[in-house]
């Protein structure tokens, strides 16, 4: 009890019906700790936004309190409340008739802050989530892309630098290498200014790398709560490892799996340029790539192989199996587990090279899908 | 009669007269239009938060317009007696009715998911309604804005009869006079203008669709 008295956001009870509905919380009980990082995670319809929307009052309960900060949100005056939190809405919910600038000002400029401070903060955000802000700053939300709309709905919360943060699936719609590149300032920003997070995700993996406290969520209810460690050990049924281990949730694609950052050559440089590059990365196979068109794969046997008088790569450049990015999971691993393969390219639209899939890529692959826990493993993260 | 329409059109001082009644016309217009934007478009968006009362309101509302102009005028007659009031009450009131309904229904279809984001940065209901409803709501006000320009600059012509002035004088004289010449002189400026005015309130409310789609 001691450590709950000191939580920054506290339910005590809390059920939630809606007019004309069934349950859609019950008797929720939940503690998150001030600095710390949530995340709830559950099937669609099990009460996470409900539970979200609770906080700033923009739901309100049927039964049982909340307290925000240790006060009585009650007691609070609902627009005070809102602007003190962030919040990063579910389906993006920008404003199209303001410009992107003027979407991220919203809270800044509703909390009274002087033009040019809040010019600044939103100029800084922007550098921050990878929007040129020459290019972007003036145009409409609809001239955005999804991805970019919702990198503009995660500013939006953070622009008027509030200590806690709503986060509704903020990542949903990006791209790997954007929302990995996110989460990883998130957390910095998290550990940095010791913000207290509340982030909802369907994306296991995502909850395991965020979190210090994973909430799992069925039905209205808790249905297991702890750290990702003490969750991937000790699941507590099926519906948990189900949860962790893929069927929806965990990797699920090529996408999800690959590595960005490929060691690439030229089909125009030659055999000892191929050798100096494969030694300085440490690596026994090359992609070709011109442009940026994967062309084929360069191996140390093939290199080795090579007649004396091959000068390019191109002459000695073999022909390799290539995924999508958009396959499934379970392709890429029967290529790499049963072909033997050392490397997979992963090629997208007109064979462009967008990653590769490698062994180690393929061991973190299977710390998700193989259930940890009985014999004490560490869970490879 | 065509010898008439020559002669009268060819004269100066028809058009003298003509560009007096003109002003006089978009005086009236222009009145009757400013008066019922400040009621209409308050009153749209009181209506809007009581949606209950409402219902019945604007199917009165609805009614209402399908009396015949010429006999709103005359109803007003007997009460206001005849001159520029009278009209003014008349056209004040038919153009009060399209602004006062695209307010209401404007208002009712801005998007759920706006308001709520509007909310959940921490709006009050008055800035939501000034930051994010009104301007949501706009091209559909300006749409009953536009329908109302545009009747009342034809019905301002009637409201000669009552004593208002404007070009519809021209109009009752030609007609009095079987003078196809002066009817001509008061119509057609008539026509250009509602034509004027749809063409150009219509391209504003195109800009305005355009900025919050
Ligand atoms: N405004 C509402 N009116 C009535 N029922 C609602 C409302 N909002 C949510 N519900 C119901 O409450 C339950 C919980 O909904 P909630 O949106 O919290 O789920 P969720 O976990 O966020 O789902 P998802 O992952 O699909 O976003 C659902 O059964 C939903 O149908
Ligand atoms: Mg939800």
């Amino acid at each position: 009890m001691g450590l709950e008295e000191h939580a920054t956001i506290l339910f005590s009870h809390v059920d939630k019906t809606y007019p004309g509905g069934n349950y859609a919380l019950r008797d929720l009980n939940l503690s998150v700790l001030s600095g710390q990082l949530v995340c709830l995670i559950g099937p669609s319809g099990c009460g996470k936004t409900t539970t979200l929307r609770l906080i700033n009052r923009l739901v309100e309960p049927s039964r049982g309190t909340i307290r925000v900060r240790g006060e009585d949100i009650q007691k609070l005056n609902p627009v005070a409340l809102r602007r003190s939190i962030g919040y990063v809405i579910q389906d993006i919910g920008l404003l199209p008739h303001m410009t992107i600038l003027e979407n991220i000002e919203l809270v800044p400029r509703l909390l009274g802050w002087d033009r040019k401070k809040r010019r600044e903060r939103a100029l800084e955000l922007m550098e921050m989530v990878g929007l040129s802000p020459d290019e972007y700053a003036h145009r409409y939300p609809r001239e955005l892309s999804g991805g970019q709309q919702q990198r503009v709905g995660v500013m939006r919360a953070l622009a008027a630098e509030p200590d806690i943060i709503l986060m509704d699936e903020p990542f949903g719609a990006l791209d790997p290498l954007t929302r990995q590149k996110l989460q990883d300032e998130l957390k910095k920003l998290q550990n940095r200014l010791k913000k207290t997070i509340v982030f909802v995700t369907h994306d296991m993996p995502e909850a395991l790398k965020l979190a210090d406290r994973i909430i799992i969520m069925k039905d209205g209810r808790i249905h297991q709560e702890g750290t990702p460690e003490e969750i991937l050990r000790h699941p507590k049924d099926a519906f948990v490892t189900q949860f962790l281990g893929g069927n929806g949730q965990g990797p699920q694609t090529v996408a999800d799996l690959m590595k960005e950052e490929a060691v690439t050559v030229r089909p125009g440089q030659g055999v000892a340029e191929a050798v100096a590059i494969m030694r300085r990365h440490r690596v026994n196979a090359l992609l070709v790539v011109e442009g940026s068109q994967y062309l084929g794969v360069v191996t140390a046997a093939g290199l080795r192989r090579a007649a004396k008088e091959t000068k390019r790569l191109a002459d000695l450049m073999e022909d390799h199996p290539a995924v999508e990015p958009e396959e499934p999971l379970e392709t890429a691993l029967r290529l790499m587990l049963e072909e033997h393969l050392d490397l997979l390219p992963v090629v997208g639209k007109d064979r462009q090279l967008v990653g590769i899939v490698t062994p180690s890529s393929v061991v973190d692959a299977l710390a998700f899908l193989i259930p940890q826990g009985a014999n004490g493993e560490e869970p490879g993260l | 009669m065509m010898g008439d329409v020559v002669r009268v059109l060819s004269q100066p001082s028809t058009w003298s007269k003509i560009g007096v009644q003109a002003l006089q016309h978009v005086e009236i217009v222009l009145l009757a239009l400013v008066a019922a934007v400040m009621v209409a478009v308050p009153g749209g968006i009181f209506l809007a938060g009581l949606k209950k009362i409402a219902e019945p309101i604007m199917s009165a509302v609805g009614l209402l317009m399908t009396i015949p102009s010429v006999s709103l005028l005359a109803i007003m007659v007997p009460f206001l007696g005849i001159g520029v009031v009278p009209a003014l009450v008349a056209l004040g009131l038919y153009a009060l009715l399209p602004i006062l309904r695209n307010t209401y229904a404007g208002i009712l279809a801005v998007s759920p998911a706006a308001v709520d984001a509007g909310k959940g940065m921490g709006m009050t209901p008055g800035q939501l309604l000034w930051l994010v409803e009104l301007p949501l709501a706009f091209p559909v006000i300006m749409n009953g804005i536009r329908t109302s320009t545009v009747y009342v600059i034809g019905w301002a012509a009637l409201a000669a009869y009552i004593g208002a002035g404007g070009l519809g004088d021209s109009i009752i004289r030609g007609l009095s006079l079987m003078s196809g010449g002066w009817l001509l002189a008061g119509a057609l400026p008539v026509t250009a203008m509602a034509l004027l005015a749809d063409a150009l309130l219509g391209r504003v409310e195109r800009r305005l669709t355009e900025a919050v789609s």
